[in-house]
């Protein structure tokens, strides 16, 4: 198991180091100068290029890459507006646009996106499952259609349109909540609660129906097996069948998707986000988007890599928990 | 000034368009909503300008105003600059106006514009004729520590704009410092203090034992009084100096300080025990604060002022326009216009001629002819957006003259008999013209009603979609092989000698340069250097709007739109208006009403 795990973080590495060098070059090779943003109303080419050196564009580019992955692993020393300033391990770099250290940004804002990611995930987890399983128990039923017919209903609609009408019914019509947002838990449990209530019912409606579906039709599938079977003649409970055996083997490519999902997530839910007025990581690294803002780019990109390749290897290593049959084989 | 960068216009290929441009930012966008009766929809006239060398604090009272709570300010973003020597935006200019004195300052009241000595005793004494310009600070004024303000504090801040660091404020003292030793860098005169020397006396000089701060420039500089309004002159504590820093949490000299700034989240602002209104002759101190949120989207933003639920009742915005989506509703509840405020910016919007490619004016005059203001003004948002131009000059310009020498505001469809009429006379029929714009949606839709028109007029359009994060780049170069490109432009302070002389001076055409249509003409160029350099500032305001319809004769570029900016407010803002100087509402003497 270790050596598995020794194997699979030794090209989790390799995964972002690539990843790296295209964001990097991708950011080059695409129309865009973010000299521009400091450049005043009359930007002259020689005060574009005092921006540039100022900005540390006017080197080659695998030097700025080079010296880039030095800050992240070992630190280095960032001018910033005439202030040369040293900036710790790890160092994503000064932002372009608001001229401040990249990483302290990015856990400035990681928090709400982890709020954001970790209560829709429980939701739609919990809800898409338990109605996946139940009704694969009641296949056929009513509960059965209406559950997926609903479920279908949530995975139609998008989360700009239900997000807004959302916003719009409960926050500006009833008043029933709060504006939509952030507020950190430490600060105000209670408000952090009202802020986010909106945003993870909505994350949570339009997700749950993967989850149902799929659950239903693995619990479908595995209560044909034989062992369930087998269980049955043996006189095991329903409860124990359902619970114990059949959800067991039904779970696992739940738990494949799942662990994708949240590392998405992680990596920042743009338009939940944005139509929230979330201030985490999706809605920063949309925003680096638009203003050139490389280092800030390079941080979203990269962190978001990591997520999904740390969730892969979790999903991989759970997998062997949840599922004897993987173990031995 | 620039228009802050969610608001921010550029007119492309003909076409208004929301752009990331050289102030940068996000694009939304955006069109404008409808100007409202109430906000006082102005009409193109004469602004009402004056100086008043003996103005004292405190502030004239607004009326009704009350004291006391909180004012919520929603913002699309953060402010991009705070750093006097960094802020050129507008939004960021209204801020500072709450944070930040400088030497001068604008009173706005009832309409009218009148420029002050701020914390300066006046709007600048000089003795021979604009060289030399001296001022005396008022007594009593501090920093928000409780440090007296020194005249060396002035100049230390004059200093700093000089670093190379420093690039995105206005230039204009740092040039006229500089004079000719510069020779268009103000860097090869100084590099600013933190490289350990000072600017020598000859140039700024300092006194503090008798509050003056003195400026010598190789030439006069009549438009001092107005330059000593922007930041440059606001001063800085050389010990509370943070550099990178200072653009985050600068020091307050003004009726308010920054408590708490979470960048793009939130700033807090009280009000400063260290100001003292008896000082001030320019602001109020009506609430005990400001709560900026920075981060939805404009929409959003519209919807909460106009539900104005809790907290957003006392709720405003500096650059959230009216959208679309929301303007019908604006335009037809009756609440929601008591609530609007509604008025010119400072920009005019306009189609540049390339007059390097199109030397002949007749030709040019054909193509303004041609052209399809009104289609085009409906893309952008229809009447609220603008009213149609014929100047250069805006009418929020002092000395404004509002002639029309081709009929263009009773002609908005275009006048394609009178352009093909030239290009019959002048055998061009079937002239190919490139028009290039900016590629958007919206300036898409726009290039089909430019090339309709156009080839209707006889000309032979070709298209150049330009990508919207270079498209000051592609149009800024001389030789960009195009004949059409939109653009706009709005005055530092309210002269025309920050419209003419930056985008119709034929001897700055460069890469880069603001005067984008390469228009020259000597003569014009000589009368734009005698006007610069007349002491007799509203005598100087006429002498620009009577150089303005000279220079139109020639058809330099298509004047299209008076930008006008259209917002709704919460119900509890009380003393709120579209401030002439910035183009968005004031904070100045806003309060709650009861």
């Amino acid at each position: 198991m270790l050596r598995f795990i020794f194997r699979r973080s030794l090209s989790s590495v390799l995964i972002l180091a690539v990843v790296s060098v295209i964001t990097f070059l991708l950011f080059f090779a695409v129309p865009g100068d973010p000299g521009r943003l400091s450049c005043g109303k009359i930007c002259t080419p020689a005060k574009l290029a005092e921006i540039h050196h100022n900005l540390g564009l006017d080197r080659p580019i695998p030097v700025q890459y080079g010296e880039y992955m030095k800050g992240i692993v070992a630190g280095r020393d960032v001018v910033e507006a005439g202030d040369k300033q040293h900036c710790g391990a790890p160092c994503f770099g000064y932002s372009f646009v608001n001229h401040q250290p990249v990483w302290q940004t990015f856990t400035d804002r990681f928090p709400a996106t982890l709020s954001l990611a970790l209560g829709s995930a429980l939701m739609f987890l919990i809800g898409g499952v338990s109605l996946g399983l139940i009704s694969a128990i009641y296949r056929g039923r009513a509960f059965d259609k209406i559950a997926i017919g609903l479920s279908l209903t949530g995975a139609s609609l998008q989360i700009y349109f239900i997000g807004i009408v959302a916003r719009a019914f409960f926050v500006d019509k009833l008043q029933w909540l709060p504006q939509p947002g952030y507020t950190p838990l430490t600060q105000d449990p209670v408000r952090w609660l009202q802020g986010l209530l909106l945003p993870w019912l909505v994350l949570a409606f339009v997700s749950a129906a993967l989850y149902a579906r799929l659950s239903r039709a693995s619990m479908v599938e595995a209560l044909q097996e034989d062992f369930v079977r087998t269980g049955r003649a043996r006189g095991l409970s329903g409860r124990s069948i359902y619970l114990k055996h059949a959800g067991r083997a039904a779970i696992s490519p739940v738990i494949t998707i799942f662990g994708l999902d949240l590392a998405g997530l992680l990596g920042g839910a743009i338009i939940t986000e944005t139509v929230f007025s979330i201030h985490g990581v999706g809605q920063l690294a949309i925003s680096s988007v638009f203003a050139s803002d490389l280092p800030m780019i390079m941080a979203t990109v990269l962190l978001a890599a990591v997520a999904i390749v740390v969730a892969n290897l979790v999903v991989d290593i759970a997998y062997a928990f949840i599922d004897p049959r993987v173990r031995i084989s | 000034m620039r228009r802050s960068t969610g608001a921010r216009l550029v007119a492309v290929g003909g076409v208004l368009a929301i752009a990331a441009t050289a102030c940068g930012g996000s694009s939304t966008g955006t069109p404008k909503g409808q100007a409202s009766p109430s906000g006082g929809g102005d009409k193109a006239s004469a602004q009402a300008f004056s100086l008043d060398d003996n103005a004292k604090g405190p502030a004239y009272d607004v009326t009704g105003h009350t004291t006391g709570g909180t004012i919520h300010l929603l913002e699309d973003a953060d402010f991009s600059h705070l750093d006097p020597a960094r802020i050129y935006v507008n939004n960021n200019q209204s801020v500072a106006l709450m944070l930040e004195r400088s030497l001068t300052q604008y009173v706005e009241k009832d309409g009218k514009i009148t420029l002050v000595g701020d914390l300066a005793t006046n709007t600048g004494v000089t003795k021979d004729g604009g060289k030399t310009w001296t001022y005396t600070l008022r007594d009593g004024t501090k920093f928000q520590d409780g440090t007296p303000i020194k005249a060396s504090d002035v100049k230390y801040a004059v200093e700093r704009g000089f670093d190379a660091a420093y690039t995105e404020g206005p230039t204009y003292l740092y040039d006229w410092i500089a004079g000719k030793a510069g020779g268009g860098d103000f860097h090869k005169v100084y590099q600013g203090p933190y490289k350990g020397k000072e600017l020598p006396d000859t140039l700024v000089k300092a006194d503090d034992a008798a509050k003056t701060i003195t400026f010598t420039f190789d030439q006069p500089r009549p438009d001092m009084p107005f330059c000593a309004a922007l930041g440059s002159t606001s001063p800085i504590q050389k010990a509370m100096d943070t550099k990178a820093k200072y653009d985050i949490m600068p020091q307050s000299t003004g009726p308010y300080m920054i408590s708490a700034h979470q960048v793009d989240k939130s700033m807090t602002l009280v009000k400063n025990p260290n100001w003292d209104a008896s000082t001030d002759p320019v602001r109020h101190q009506y609430v005990d604060g400001f709560s900026f949120e920075f981060g939805s989207d404009q929409l959003g933003l519209n919807k909460r002022l106009i539900a104005a639920n809790g907290d957003d009742a006392a709720a405003m915005s500096l650059t959230t326009l009216v959208v679309p989506e929301v303007l019908k509703q604006v335009q037809t509840t009756p609440e929601l216009q008591t609530r609007t405020v509604a008025g010119y910016t400072a920009f005019v919007l306009q189609t540049n001629i390339n007059n390097t490619r199109i030397t002949d004016p007749e030709i040019r005059k054909a193509l303004l002819y041609a052209w399809p203001n009104y289609q085009l003004r409906q893309l952008a948002g229809g009447p609220s957006s603008g009213d149609f131009a014929s100047t250069t000059l805006s009418p929020t310009v002092p000395g404004y003259e509002a002639f029309d020498l081709f009929d263009q505001k009773a002609n908005p469809n275009g006048q394609p008999d009178k352009a093909m009429a030239i290009l019959k006379a002048k055998n061009k029929v079937g002239m190919t013209v490139v028009d290039g714009y900016s590629n958007t949606p919206i300036g898409q839709q726009g290039s089909v009603v430019v090339k309709a028109a156009l080839e209707k007029a006889g000309f032979k359009v070709v298209l150049k979609p330009i990508d919207r994060k270079t498209y000051y780049d592609v149009i800024g170069k001389i030789n960009n092989q195009l004949d059409l490109y939109g653009g706009g432009w709005g005055a530092d302070w309210p002269s025309g000698s920050t419209v003419i002389p930056p985008t119709l001076d034929g001897r700055k055409i460069s890469d880069g340069s603001a005067n984008y249509s390469h228009y020259k003409n000597e003569a014009a160029d000589t009368e734009m250097d005698r006007i610069s350099q007349e002491t007799d500032l509203v005598q100087a305001g006429k002498d620009w709007a009577a150089l303005d319809k000279k220079i139109m004769a020639d058809v330099p570029y298509i004047p299209r739109l008076y930008d006008k900016a259209t917002q709704v407010y919460g119900p509890k803002v009380g003393g709120i208006f579209l401030s002439k100087v910035l183009g968005e509402p004031s904070l100045n003497g806003v309060f709650l009403k009861p």
